[in-house]
């Protein structure tokens, strides 16, 4: 223990590091004075740091007691600039992970207390790094990461996004004001089918005898009939059986009793033949919302007659232009793709069932086409014909074995239990980072902390953290003797030179 | 004071009589040396590198300069078990039981007696410099006094000779608040009383390495290189075992790159070229090593060269 004089003397020691500055090292050693002179500088500088004890005036230490049995560090002076982005509270108590406690605490930043005494560095590391999750292996890895000021948290297992989470960009915490990215555009197909049949609903058959969606799978709740009402408004001439006409299909779905309404959904199918659909495509100069059947409205709401036509002028009509790029794709896609709906056998099916049967029916037909020497025996050719719509395609369907990515698979391997695990998280803590302890955001990186005689990770192991993980990369935190090295994974795709 | 200087005795007199060994702490199968003393001893008299691995006490954060502890390779810490110059310590859990009231009194003591002892201290040193200024204060304060006298004229006599009078009672005035005190955060531990010597032969599960199918060899060559005079540290950053160095590595680059085999072991001759390789590409020769039958350790070095 230092003497309070030594203790005094440390409020005006030096705070510079020496610069290691004694010119390049030498190859040999030659015996030289020079040589041992130089030497002697370094360990001296060495051996001054190393000697060097942590002193620390009182007012600026934190105090954590140390609790072995619920294995955390509980504040009892009011935490510092550190709890930005370290500590939690736990029944109106500020605590400390015992990493956090042993970085503090070798940083200078606090004091540490068991037994009403206060603990020495290394009594931290053997009393607080010897349970629990973190070890004395991801503690180092820990520190190293700290030291360069990155902000380190454990992983939790249940903060990851599910995969389907990630891929509909659900942001798990609500609540959010932050800035959203905007989801990505929708695929273009949809887009341009819903032109097309806006384009093409003049005639009126053309719409009658596609399968329409039904309007009840939406699972919107309350104030949902509104699309319901205005087909309500406009139909004429409906075959709606009573039941159907007094409680909207919605609720239909929502109550297990009407369940077989929705089975049968032909029992109060419309007759879309007789329907007229408003079209407000700029095609249609002015339009004529007829009256609608009193009857099939609400008590309290008076229906009439509308002319849309100066709602037309408001909406903004202008044709959509494409990009370039959105040009070649629709040139491609009228090219090779051929929309189902134009099939006539198609157009015939009201339902999904009986689109389904044509479907089966059809791939019978060309399984009947087929000669049977060449189908018929477990042999038989790499294509089929029908199936070839680009050269991409009849390479892909000739590939033995297929590129493997790190991201396939992952979910089937996942219950293995000798995988490593994601040990931490890793946020960046420069100006542009936007942790904040309760709401931390993505990580830019998940650490798996390891010892160098550890083997390699197999490749079931990698897909099994890549799954987890997402498009978070994953690091691997190799500890070799203290000296800590990462790697990571990372998944190369091939090339493919060939358009589309 | 005297409690502090009687502590400080204490410390020091088991520091006196455990002098001869270097106290190697064990913990998870990873030997640290805590004290800064056996730090330097280790690289002084036995040139043995180690690693520090703690965080620097002068700049904590960073990772260019690193501090106590140092972490030994687990050949660092047998050969200076078997040398004699250390002792393996395991600090049991039996230390919890033994709860001191005493011990705790006595920090508070010290603490008290610490905070009365800083704050003579700081008396001292606000003495000096009031001492030291003085002359400039009483200065300026005259001169303020004889502008003062000019505007309003009135003949005032001028009295400031002899120590200003903030010195006078500087005892009484004087503050110090407790939060100015400086209190130290040892490294290492201070009570050094329940600590168990650890044999490393009787307890295996201290010491995870002797099972190891490798441990064998690279102790065995570890030990052979440091005898001819050799700094080693851990070398795995370059894909061997160790890193061979002819003088201290503060000083010095490695030379060689050593990697250890078994000599039933059949090496493949992709990984002969893979280490040729790298080898060349850092400028470094890689040692083959094994053992012969008789124990002696067999070097094999690989060259590049053209036909």
């Amino acid at each position: 223990m230092l003497s309070p004089a030594e203790l005094f003397a440390a409020r005006s020691r030096e705070q510079s590091i020496p610069q290691r500055s004694h010119g390049q090292k030498d190859f040999l050693p030659d015996g030289s004075r020079t040589q041992e002179e130089k030497l002697q500088i370094c360990r001296a500088e060495q051996w001054e740091l190393l000697t060097e004890e942590r002193v620390e005036r009182l007012g600026s230490l934190g105090r954590g007691v140390w609790k072995p049995e619920e294995e955390l560090v509980e504040l009892t002076l009011p935490a510092g600039k550190f709890w930005q982005n370290m500590g939690f509270t736990e029944g109106g108590r500020q605590c400390l992970l015992p990493e956090e406690a042993v970085y503090l605490l070798e940083c200078g930043s606090i004091q540490l207390f068991y037994r009403d005494l206060p603990m020495s560095v290394q009594e931290a590391y053997q009393k607080l790094l010897s349970a629990g999750r973190v070890r004395l292996l991801h503690y180092q890895v820990y520190s190293h990461l700290k030291r360069l000021g990155y902000i380190v948290t454990r992983f939790d297992p249940s903060s990851i996004q599910l995969p389907y989470e990630r891929q509909i960009n659900l942001e798990r915490r609500a609540g959010s004001s932050r800035k959203r990215k905007r989801s990505p555009t929708r695929p273009r197909l949809e887009t341009q089918n819903e032109s097309d049949t806006s384009g093409s609903n003049s005639r009126e058959e053309s719409n009658s005898s596609k399968p329409k969606r039904p309007p009840y799978p939406e699972p919107v709740t309350s104030c949902a009939p509104k699309p319901i009402t205005f087909e309500h408004d406009v139909l004429e001439n409906i075959k709606v059986e009573e039941k159907a006409k007094n409680t909207s299909p919605l609720h239909t779905k929502e109550t297990d009793c009407d369940k077989e309404t929705v089975k049968s959904p032909r029992d109060y199918r419309w007759d879309f033949s007789k329907i007229c659909f408003p079209n407000c495509a700029n095609d249609q100069p002015c339009l004529n919302l007829p009256d609608p059947e009193p009857a099939l409205l609400p008590d309290n709401v008076v229906g009439r007659q509308v002319d849309i036509s100066p709602w037309m002028r408001r909406l903004n009509l202008r044709p959509e232009k494409f990009s370039r790029r959105e040009q070649e794709q629709w040139d491609w896609e009228q090219k090779y793709k051929v929309s189902i709906n134009a099939d006539p056998k198609v157009k015939k099916c009201s339902n999904w069932r009986e689109y389904k049967k044509v479907l089966e029916e059809r791939e019978h037909q060309r399984h009947r086409e087929r000669p049977a020497h060449l189908w018929a025996s477990t042999v038989g050719p790499l294509l089929t014909p029908g199936r070839v719509t680009s050269t991409a395609s009849v390479l892909e369907q000739l590939t033995v074995i297929g590129q493997s990515t790190l991201l396939e698979d992952g979910k089937r391997l996942q219950d293995s239990q000798d995988n490593p695990q994601i040990d931490f998280n890793l946020f960046q803590a420069d100006g542009n980072s936007e942790y904040k302890k309760s709401k931390p955001g993505k990580p830019c990186a998940y650490l798996c902390v390891r010892s160098f005689d550890e083997p390699i990770p197999t490749l079931r192991a990698m897909k099994s953290l890549a799954h987890q993980s997402g498009d978070v990369p994953v690091v691997f935190a190799l500890v070799d003797c203290g000296e800590i090295a990462f790697y990571t994974f990372k998944d190369l795709q091939l090339p493919v030179d060939i358009y589309p | 004071m005297e409690l502090c200087t009687q502590e400080e005795d204490s410390v020091q007199g088991t520091a006196a009589t455990e002098n001869s060994r270097i106290q190697i702490h064990f913990q998870q199968g990873t030997a640290f040396v805590w004290r800064a003393e056996d730090a330097r001893r280790t690289r002084e008299e036995h040139g043995l590198v180690g690693n520090l691995v703690g965080a620097l006490v002068r700049k904590p954060r960073q990772n260019t300069r690193l501090g106590l502890p140092l972490q030994l390779l687990p050949e660092e810490a047998r050969l200076l078990l078997e040398i004699g110059a250390a002792q393996l310590v395991h600090h049991g859990s039996s230390a919890d039981k033994t709860y001191d009231v005493d011990e705790k009194e006595s920090y508070a003591q010290f603490l008290h007696q610490s905070y009365e002892e800083q704050w003579k201290l700081a008396l001292q040193e606000k003495k000096r410099t009031l001492e030291g200024l003085s002359e400039r204060i009483v200065e300026g304060r005259s001169k303020r006094k004889r502008q003062r006298i000019d505007q309003n004229e009135e003949p005032m006599e001028l009295s400031s000779q002899g120590p200003i009078k903030e010195l006078l009672n500087l005892e009484q005035t004087f503050h110090f608040p407790k939060e100015a005190m400086m209190v130290q955060i040892p490294t290492a531990q201070l009570h050094t009383g329940n600590v168990e010597e650890v044999d490393i032969q009787e307890n295996k599960s201290e010491w995870p390495y002797l099972d190891k199918e490798n441990h064998e060899t690279r102790y065995k060559v570890f030990s052979d290189l440091w005898q001819k005079g050799y700094y080693l540290t851990s070398g795995g950053k370059f894909g061997g075992d160790f890193l061979v160095y002819p003088g201290d590595p503060m000083r010095f680059h490695a030379h060689y790159i050593a990697i250890c085999f078994s000599q039933a072991e059949d090496i493949a001759l992709s990984d002969i070229i893979t280490a040729g390789r790298l080898g060349t590409n850092v400028k470094k020769t890689v040692l083959l090593c094994s053992l012969d039958r008789e124990g002696h350790v067999t070097y094999t070095s690989l060259q590049w060269s053209g036909l």
